[in-house]
């Protein structure tokens, strides 16, 4: 790897920040405390490969309590209710924050982002590094809440109150979720100043010709996603502020009067509070968290499907639009999380409305992706799959919304393993095959090797398998009944145990076909491994593509002349039934022939 | 498939609570829900507006 | 004087060659109003790197209002929870509806504060708009002395005596409060009256240090663009923190 231009494109980069150490950079210098935005992209990478490793052993470790409960876990003893919840928050906090936001919106957004838009390096290269070593200590935070007295907090990402401003609401409930708070405060913060960068980058630092109307579709993702993020986070640290008020100053923002906690009455205090608080703040954050999570796989499906079946992506400008619309009206659906919290029944017409009318850009970015690939004849590469897989899970997942978006049927729904098969197939699966689409697309940006095509193949097709064979069959056990946040389904004495009884067998698929989906996952690392151990060199621009990250002098234009764009992406010149790609920075001057470079989809 | 156990989780409760909410603080709800939404829909707004200076 | 110098197409593609957008050696920006938008004058359209003098102060200003936006929008969550406290009660044992909201009277000091801190915003433009006092900067900029910053840096200190001023006064009225037993955790409206000002307490010292930061920029830094940078920044902070806490101060005397 040591003799990848990549790698002596980044101690370029660092001279251009200033650092002025010619030649004597040393490794941790160049690749851990740097300015680079690409060595900066491949932390976070790795900071998410990590939390992602973290994160799915928790998830199996939770099937299996949750299959069979009487198991004894080495090293640690029988799982407690309590070890089960602390299962949960932990998965969904890592999944959530450390994974699905920071690998497409900081690590692929820092590696990709500017050489898309034609940059040299991001608007504030010092404050890119400072937020992601502030997210750095927000994971090492969260993780060691493990290992304090208590254990790890117990009330889910979400850390719904009056539980979570409780202490003795339960054992993760004292330092645990302290230091819970204190890492999502940090996040919320280096995310920020992330979201801050990636906008001022994309809205001052485009190369010339580079007008929004010939923006990768990538980058509109990216930019709204950004904009989210400012607005989001900043509403979710005052939410933070407010819990670690109730906890710890003797207020009751969330605390109702009368609460009830492990048989004790709280009586002391004026409390005057309403837990609906926190759900009305905490979703104002969480809605726009997850379109911040699901964005950049929208807008990276779009061309990929565009570039692998050589054809203009569909629409356009409707697409750049719906990004936008998707944005906004993420601001404006989070009510439909409180349906069941008490939420004034007005309010929830209204949410459900908004909800609902979020389909629509939704359903016309599908439309754009079945449209750019009809009848095309596209090269089935190991990133097209898995962008066919985003889609594929991406409307899997999607018609469950317009379905948990009425309040009456969510009634029902709400609590029970429906909603956990309707987001993860809709967010972490999805999401997942965007990255896995990202990594196989750019990896050789990242490592100057391509990835195995065929061990990329098998890892789609497990990967496809297992996450339908995982999540669809949660719908059905949902449908009966099956409760979220139960540690566990045996051993109930009344007809609810009947109930739960029936479920098992169900239960057990799941969990068969959740080990298979993460064995998959080894196909993935060996190929990765491998990949980085002996890979084949990739050629400059091995997919043809037409954006400017893939430009062919772009090692030297650190110090060489700036790309100018002359075209929007995916542009294809077709000749006798031939395409032939029209990358963004070739000279119109300089094409052999003035072919129809038109929106025309040439279907000859 | 409606089960008793499924009803315990249902949000009777819920929903007497918001019956029991006064008007004043039903209408605060509404004025703090509209302020978050007018305030974030403004940013978001001058957001694109500054960005179509910058073409 | 070459003020208004436009590069034509050759010095264009020359300095394409270079990383220039460090302000070192060009045009510093002024408060001199110039183009009219004429033919092929629109800087946006330019490479970048070559738009313009204020082209490296104008993406940290804009860096600094998307921070601000955020801002807004924590203070603005922390004003909505405001409202919703301040109509919420609950039944007690006797199925009375209770509202336990009291308003806590606004200590006359925090009049005074207000107005010291609308002072400090006038003496921060002051020396915002000094930095880019034209005939300053071209003297400067032909190596004539350093008089942009002989000239800013006593409105940048005064600024941070005001600040100061406005923090020992805000610290004075809490201890009033504290004398009169009401405290953080007295009452909900008292909630929102620490919680309110302690939060805008703590902006301020992050402004604090940002004034701190740009009158050392003033003395050490030898690029005219950073200082203006810095003061520019600093500035821009320090009045939305003004306008921030009017209008939180506004909400807390006549909104309980």
């Amino acid at each position: 790897m040591s003799q990848s231009p990549y790698l002596r494109r980044e101690s370029a980069g660092t001279l251009a920040s200033s650092v002025r150490l010619a030649g004597r950079t040393s490794p941790i210098r160049c690749h851990l405390f740097t300015t680079d935005h690409r060595a900066i992209g491949r932390l976070y990478l790795w900071l998410a490969l990590l939390s992602v490793a973290i994160g799915t052993i928790l998830s199996l470790l939770m099937r299996l309590h949750l299959t069979w409960p009487e198991r004894v876990l080495p090293f640690h003893g029988p799982v407690l209710p309590e070890d089960y919840l602390a299962l949960v928050t932990i998965h969904g906090t890592l999944m959530l924050f450390f994974v699905l936001t920071t690998a497409p919106q900081s690590g692929f957004g820092n590696l990709i982002l500017p050489s898309q838009i034609g940059a040299r390096r991001m608007a504030f290269p010092l404050i890119n590094a400072v937020s992601f070593w502030v997210i750095a200590a927000a994971l090492v935070v969260l993780l060691s809440s493990t290992f304090v007295p208590g254990g790890s907090p117990i009330s889910g990402w979400t850390a719904y109150p009056p539980l979570s401003a409780v202490p003795s609401a339960g054992p993760g409930q004292g330092t645990g979720i302290d230091l819970w708070l204190a890492s999502i405060a940090l996040f919320a913060i280096g995310s920020t100043m992330s979201s801050i960068n990636q906008l001022v980058t994309v809205v001052r630092m485009r190369c010339e010709g580079m007008t929004w109307g010939r923006l990768p579709l990538t980058v509109w993702a990216w930019i709204t996603a950004s904009m989210l993020s400012i607005l989001a986070f900043s509403v979710l640290l005052a939410a933070l502020l407010l819990l670690f008020c109730d906890r710890h100053l003797a207020t009751s923002f969330y605390l109702p009067v009368g609460d009830v906690v492990n048989g004790t009455l709280r009586a002391a205090g004026s409390h005057n509070g309403s837990p609906l608080l926190w759900l009305h703040l905490f979703w104002f954050f969480g809605h726009p968290e997850v379109y911040i999570a699901i964005l950049p796989g929208m807008g990276l499906t779009s061309m990929i499907l565009g570039n692998f079946s050589r054809r203009r992506v569909f629409a356009y400008r409707t697409m750049i639009t719906t990004t936008l619309l998707i944005g906004f009206l993420g601001i404006l659906v989070w009510g439909h999380h409180m349906f069941v919290a008490g939420l004034n029944p007005f309010a929830g017409t209204a949410f459900s409305i908004s909800t609902i009318a979020i389909a629509i850009p939704a359903a016309a970015k599908v439309l754009s992706w079945l449209a750019t690939i009809w009848r095309s004849r596209p090269s089935y590469t190991t990133a097209f799959l898995f962008s066919l897989g985003f889609v594929s899970l991406f409307i899997t997942g999607g018609l469950s919304g317009p379905i948990l978006a009425q309040p009456i049927l969510d009634q029902y729904l709400h609590n029970t393993f429906f909603v956990v098969a309707h987001f993860h197939l809709i967010m972490a699966m999805a999401g997942i095959f965007g990255l896995f689409s990202a990594t196989y697309y750019w990896f050789p940006l990242l490592a100057n090797r391509t990835l195995h095509e065929g061990l990329g193949r098998i890892h789609f097709v497990g990967s496809l398998l297992g996450a339908y064979a995982t999540f669809l069959p949660m719908h059905l056990t949902g449908l009966a009944g099956e409760p979220r946040h139960y540690a566990q389904l045996t051993s109930i004495p009344n007809a609810a145990g009947d109930l739960l009884a029936r479920t098992l067998p169900l239960n057990r698929g799941i969990t068969w076909a959740a080990f298979f989906l993460a064995g998959t996952q080894l196909v993935f690392l060996a190929n990765l491994l491998l990949t980085l151990w002996r890979g084949p060199r990739s050629s400059p621009n091995p997919w043809d593509a037409t954006t400017l990250e893939w430009h062919p002098n772009l090692s030297e234009s650190d110090f060489g002349l700036l790309p100018v764009v002359y075209r929007e992406p995916s542009q294809y010149a077709y000749q006798n039934g031939e395409a032939r790609a029209l990358p963004q920075w070739i000279d119109p001057a300089l094409l052999p022939s003035a072919p129809s470079t038109s929106g025309d989809r040439g279907v000859s | 498939m409606l089960s008793t156990s499924s009803y315990a989780q249902g949000c009777t409760q819920c929903r007497d609570n918001a019956a029991a909410t006064p008007i004043a603080t039903q209408h605060a709800y509404r004025t703090a829900i509209l302020l978050l939404v007018g305030v974030a829909f403004g940013i978001g707004s001058s957001v694109v507006l500054v960005g179509r200076r910058f073409r | 004087m070459p003020a208004t110098y436009t590069p034509s197409k050759p010095d264009l593609d020359k300095s394409r060659l270079h990383d220039n957008d460090n302000g070192a050696g060009r045009r510093p920006p002024t408060d001199k109003r110039t183009g009219g938008g004429g033919e092929g004058d629109n800087w946006q359209s330019r490479p970048q790197g070559q738009r313009g003098p204020r082209e490296r102060l104008g993406r940290y200003r804009m860096g600094l209002f998307f921070a601000l936006a955020g801002d807004l929008m924590f203070f603005i969550a922390i004003v909505s929870v405001f409202f919703v406290a301040r109509t919420t009660g609950h039944f007690d044992a006797y199925n009375r509806y209770i509202n336990e909201w009291l308003p806590t009277a606004i200590p006359p000091v925090l009049w005074l504060n207000t107005a010291v801190l609308l002072l400090s915003s006038v003496t921060m433009e002051l020396a915002r708009r000094r930095m880019f006092h034209e005939p300053d900067v071209m003297e400067e900029w032909f190596g004539l002395g350093r008089p942009i910053s002989r000239r800013s840096a006593p409105w940048v200190a005064a600024t941070l005596c005001l600040g100061l001023l406005f923090l020992a006064g805000q610290a004075l009225a809490w201890k009033q409060l504290a004398m009169q037993r009401v405290f953080f955790a007295s009452n909900p409206s008292s909630h929102f009256f620490y919680l309110i000002t302690y939060t805008h307490a703590i902006h301020l010292f992050l402004g604090i240090g940002g004034l701190m930061l740009a009158l050392w920029g003033l003395y050490a830094s030898r690029q005219l663009e950073t200082r203006q940078i810095l003061v520019d920044c600093a500035a821009w902070y320090w009045h939305s923190m003004g306008v921030f806490w009017v209008f939180l101060f506004l909400l807390l005397a006549y909104f309980q």
